[in-house]
């Protein structure tokens, strides 16, 4: 809906949308803009299309069939904003507004109050470039607008010498320089004429300023024209003077047509224009320039037919009808998806995010990163847990008080589907030591949260401390994120006290820890394992060119981008340098403000301008046009724990930098960066200014982007939630993230077992690797996990003590291998252990061949404390039964070669009778790679097909040996089915239920291969 | 640290020994189950050793296996011995 009765920007855009979305399969209607051409531009019977000169027309169509029956109106300029908004048909209909003009709604101050104080009621709002959307005071989102490609065409050097221009002659379009530049060219004494299509106010004044400069012999005054798309296929060069559009659609169809475009370096023309590797742009109406660049250009034809052909296949890339349809789609769903907040569930990763910061229009760290694993992982779903809302905080402080929005989807995100992004802002009523039980509340509401979304399996990402409650409350596997060392900042000594034990917390039961600097590297890695993942920069965002900010201050700049929070900020330096700049400049401060009042007061009073936070969008235009950046920071352990997001930001800008010797900018300094003590820092800055160069001198494209941060994070939580592949034993220590000796660690796993078995009064013998005695150590054998074998009535208590201590289970007894006989749990700290309920060969009953050993047992001191082991002759047999199991080759045969082979025959004796009284004789038979020498038997064959590959013969094998037809029955059945904890380990995650499908699928195939004789990959 | 106690590793302790890249004697200490490990080397490996070996007086055997007089380490070691007692890797008995 656009309330017009025109057809000029505007209106084209809806009539190109209107079309595209009809082919996609939509039923769209169309009210307003001037019937006839919208009819002649769509030419889709499809479509329907209804007057809307004004809103009243508007309201009355709105109340109409379409009106009634709309997923979604989408409504363009002020006029259909306010129409749709008050409109009754549409009380529970979602409303899209795009905005076309980098300005506040309405063209009047009438007009503008009433949509403001409306327009929050909007679902979204779609800018159509990014330079609208920082202009304008909603988050936007931003969706090109799209152009049907034209043909080729023939190149710019053969075409007519012609400089076309194309646009309304009003006054804010800038014509008169387009003339001046023409006239500056000197083009028009080479044969050049100057084309301008349009007409308007300023029609008789241009006449005459061609006249004065000479050239009005060259300019061609064509009026209105429509057959613009010709005349662009004509011309050798497009002028762009205006300084004001939102996107200059003008120049995306110049860009179609491949002509090179001459554009002043303002508004949409630096994405349109500036996206080129080396665009045209001449600064906001200097004539003088442009006409240097045009005349330029026209002496070099290669160089235009280069220039113009990047342009159009920029045009087709990111100005397709195709991509603007399929993104406003997207948007589209989201919103109705929003208007029912029940969430689908999904069957991806699951990610609890607590964070330090809020989500909102300035961007961080956690939402580039969160931004980049949602794109990059398409099925994760993330929750977003936001600090809470404080009003009584929020009094005190002088803001308006509110309550925390609760839980609710996060805004649309381009290519990140609607229900995989939500957001939970907690409300903190009370003061802490009015409500001390605030903190379980908070945790547990975090958890419903959760429950409600249809998390089963999430983790938990703690990025505020604050988020070891949730790991208390609810043991799902962690990462702790250290983005600031908080036990530094200046806090009171029971909010430090709280934050040490909530860190203590995560340090001890993170599966991972993730830290951001250096500094942070050396003071948390003395308590455990980190993995350092640096800050970042939005490489596209800050290399695109940008106009001024129209709230920087007139003259030399000096620019600090970051959160004003006097941990971080010198305010005593800041005073210093603003007085030292006196004339000469002004400091500026951008960022979001953590400030008092007094420290707000002193800046003021210093003459600082503090400009708030900035959407993400708009930071580059800041940096760029920045003639220094400053960091006037505290130095001290707090802030030597940071690693600042602006360092990245100003090496990929280029400015000069000036900073204290803070952690970080300390170690990067160069020609551009001065680090200067804080006595100099204020003459350090004063010189700087004004800047000798502008952006992009200076410009690092090296710095590093956060996609390499997102590949990094992603690394990282496959370990959290699988922690170490358990497929391969020899290759569990490189994922454990352990700083630990692989032998140490292993050892102390036995050891902490032994102290968890004690407390809970269970019995368990350690078996195989460390365990065993010395003298039957292999000395080349570097055992990877802890094995124990356990009293079986013990079992359920052992695991359940070892959960209670951090352990979690990565495998089950079912799944573990034909026998059934380990489960196997994961400590962060001491790795795998299995725990065995049987020991796979030995024929008696669990529980007495359980009691024997444990009769007979020994122990051995394993990292200084005493475990219970079997006898000597017993871990022989042990060792010997353990290699049936696997192929004759490699360790196993190592194994059994020192313990049997090496042994006297005394030895040997003493192991036959233990095996004649475990009833052991096939497996032992089969360790000693003799097993063909015993008579067929169903055990016999088990296992031979356990010590062999093929997979067919071992089900085979296990279905022949079950003791009744019940359990053949169960075993048959699940002969067929995925063991999906292998699968998980495969995956680095738990499966999806098509994953499970697809492996059963690959299962039945390899199956069928095997009996066909042909095998199959495993 | 008193001259009427001595410290001791206590039974919830696990410790063990490896060599760092240059072949140096190194302790691996945690508290059990629940860690975490604290790695320690050079003299601070040598204490432990001393400790786990009951050797009296601890300071005295420490300074002699280092090559310093007692009065010049008797305030680190204790200092140490207090800090590993603060971690309850050790305790006095």
């Amino acid at each position: 809906m656009v309330c017009t009765t025109n057809f000029a920007g505007v209106e084209r855009h809806v009539a190109v949308l209107a079309s595209a979305q009809h082919d996609q399969g939509h039923q769209v209607t169309v009210l307003g803009g001037d019937l006839g051409q919208m009819r002649e531009a769509i030419d889709r019977p499809g479509v329907e299309l209804s007057p809307a000169p004004d809103m009243w027309a508007a309201l009355r169509g709105l109340t109409g069939p379409a009106g009634r029956r709309a997923d979604v109106v989408a409504t363009h300029m002020t006029t259909a904003d306010v129409a749709a908004l008050i409109s009754p048909a549409l009380v529970r209909t979602p409303v899209v507004s795009t905005r076309h003009f980098a300005a506040r709604r309405g063209a009047t101050p009438g007009t503008r109050s009433v949509a403001e104080r409306l327009q929050s009621r909007l679902s979204a709002e779609i800018a159509v470039s990014e330079h609208i959307a920082t202009s304008i005071d909603v988050d936007a989102t931003v969706i090109l607008p799209g152009i049907p490609d034209r043909p080729d065409g023939s190149d710019p050097s053969s075409r007519s010498r012609t400089v076309l221009v194309a646009q309304r002659l009003e006054a804010e379009k800038s014509t008169d320089v387009a003339v001046a530049a023409f006239a500056a060219s000197g083009l028009d004494r080479q044969g050049w004429r100057l084309s301008i299509a349009g007409d308007g106010s300023q029609r008789a004044a241009l006449e005459g300023l061609a006249e004065r400069l000479q050239v009005r012999g060259s300019v061609d005054f064509l009026g209105h024209r429509s057959d613009v798309d010709h005349l662009m296929a004509q011309a050798s060069l497009f002028l762009a003077p205006c300084t004001i559009e939102g996107m200059g659609l003008a120049v995306v169809e110049a860009m179609a047509a491949a002509v090179p475009v001459v554009a002043a370096a303002a508004g949409g023309h630096l994405e349109s224009v500036g996206g080129a590797r080396d665009p045209v742009l001449f600064a906001p109406g200097d004539a003088q320039e442009a006409g240097h660049l045009m005349a330029s250009l026209a002496a070099d034809p290669e160089r235009r037919d280069r220039y113009g052909r990047e342009l159009q296949e920029r045009q087709r890339r990111d100005f397709s009808v195709a991509a603007q349809a399929t993104a406003t789609e997207a948007l589209y769903r989201h919103v109705i998806a929003a208007s029912s907040p029940r969430p689908t569930m999904g069957t991806g990763r699951e990610l609890v995010v607590v964070s330090l910061e809020p989500w909102d229009r300035v961007w961080r760290r956690n939402q580039h990163l969160l931004a980049g694993l949602l794109l990059a992982e398409p099925s994760l779903r993330v929750l977003v847990v936001e600090p809470a809302q404080d009003p009584v905080h929020r009094l005190r402080s002088g803001s308006a008080p509110r309550v925390g929005r609760g839980l609710r989807r996060g805004p649309h995100l381009s290519g990140v589907g609607i229900d995989n992004l939500w957001l939970l802002e907690p409300t903190k009523a009370l003061p802490r030591r009015l409500d001390p039980d605030q903190d379980e509340r908070w945790a547990a509401q975090v958890e419903q949260a959760a429950t409600r979304l249809g998390f089963t399996h999430p983790m938990l990402w703690a990025n505020d401390p604050h988020g070891a409650l949730v790991l208390e409350r609810t043991g799902w596997p962690t990462l702790y994120d250290i983005t600031d060392d908080w036990l530094e900042a200046d806090r009171d000594a029971v909010t430090l006290t709280r934050l040490a034990t909530h860190e203590a917390t995560l340090m001890e039961r993170a599966a991972e820890v993730v830290v951001c600097s250096p500094s942070l590297v050396t003071t948390k890695s003395r308590h455990r394992p980190v993995t350092l993942i640096h800050n970042a920069v939005d490489a596209a965002a800050t290399a695109r060119p940008t106009a001024r900010p129209s709230d920087l201050p007139a003259g030399p700049v000096a620019v600090y981008i970051g959160t004003l929070h006097s941990d971080r900020l010198d305010i005593r330096l800041c005073e210093q340098t603003a007085e030292s700049l006196g004339d000469r400049g002004t400091l500026v401060l951008v960022g979001p403000d953590a400030l008092t009042d007094r420290e707000r007061e002193r800046l003021d009073e210093a003459g600082i301008v503090r400009l708030g936070p900035k959407d993400r969008r708009l930071v580059p235009a800041y940096l760029q046009h920045a003639d220094v950046l400053v960091v006037p920071h505290v130095v001290d352990d707090f802030t030597d724990s940071l690693d600042p997001i602006k360092l990245y930001e100003y090496r990929a800008v280029g400015r000069p930098v000036v900073s204290t010797p803070v952690a970080g900018f300390r170690e990067a300094a160069d020609d551009r960066l001065r680090v200067v003590a804080s006595r100099d820092f204020p003459a350090a800055v004063t010189t700087a200014l004004p800047a000798a160069d502008r952006y992009p001198t200076g410009v690092d494209t090296s710095v590093p982007t956060w996609a390499d941060r997102v590949q990094e994070m992603r690394e990282v939580l496959q370990r959290v939630e699988v922690g170490p592949d358990p497929a391969d034993p020899e290759d569990r220590a490189v994922f454990s993230g352990a700083e630990v000796p692989l032998d140490a660690r292993v050892r102390f796993g036995h050891a902490a077992v032994q102290q968890v078995a004690e407390r809970a009064g269970v019995d368990l013998l350690h078996i195989k690797g460390v365990a065993l005695d010395d003298s039957l150590i292999h000395p080349d054998r570097h055992p990877t996990d802890a094995d124990v074998l356990v009293r079986p009535d013990h079992i359920e208590q052992l695991v359940a003590a070892c959960t209670a201590v951090g352990y979690r289970a990565t495998g089950r007894f079912s799944t573990s291998s034909p026998f059934e006989h380990a489960m196997t749990l994961w400590h962060d700290l001491w790795g795998y252990l299995d725990i065995h309920r049987h020991f796979p060969g030995i024929g008696l009953p669990p529980d007495e061949a359980f009691e024997r050993l444990w009769s007979a047992r020994t122990h051995k001191d394993i990292a200084a404390v005493p475990c219970a082991t079997p006898a000597l002759i017993a871990q022989i047999g042990i060792v010997v039964l353990h290699s049936g199991r696997t192929s004759s080759i490699g360790r196993a045969a190592r194994d059994v070669r020192h313990v049997w082979h090496l042994a006297d025959e005394p030895t040997r004796e003493a192991v036959r009778g233990w095996v004649a009284q475990m009833h052991a004789e096939v497996g032992f038979a089969a360790g000693l790679g003799m097993l063909d020498s015993l008579p067929p038997s169903p055990e016999q064959a088990l296992w031979s097909a356990v010590a062999r590959d093929g997979r067919i013969d071992e089900w085979r094998a296990r279905i022949a040996v079950a003791p009744d037809r019940r359990s053949r029955l169960v075993l048959t059945l699940r002969a067929f089915m995925v063991n999906t904890d292998h699968l998980a380990t495969q995956l680095g995650h738990r499966p999806t239920r098509a994953e499970t499908l697809l492996a059963f699928v690959d299962r039945i195939r390899r199956g069928a291969l095997e009996i066909l004789g042909r095998g199959g990959d495993r | 640290m008193t001259t009427s106690s001595r410290p001791v590793i206590p039974t919830d302790v696990g410790w063990t020994t490896d060599t760092d890249v240059l072949g140096l004697p190194r302790v691996m200490a945690a508290r059990l189950p629940g860690g975490p490990v604290v790695m320690l080397a050079g003299v601070a490996a040598t204490i432990w050793l001393s400790v786990a070996d009951g050797a009296t007086p601890l300071v005295a055997s420490v300074a002699e296996a280092t090559g310093h007089p007692v009065a010049t380490v008797r305030a680190d070691i204790e200092a140490f011995v207090d800090d590993l007692v603060g971690q309850r890797l050790l305790e006095y008995r």
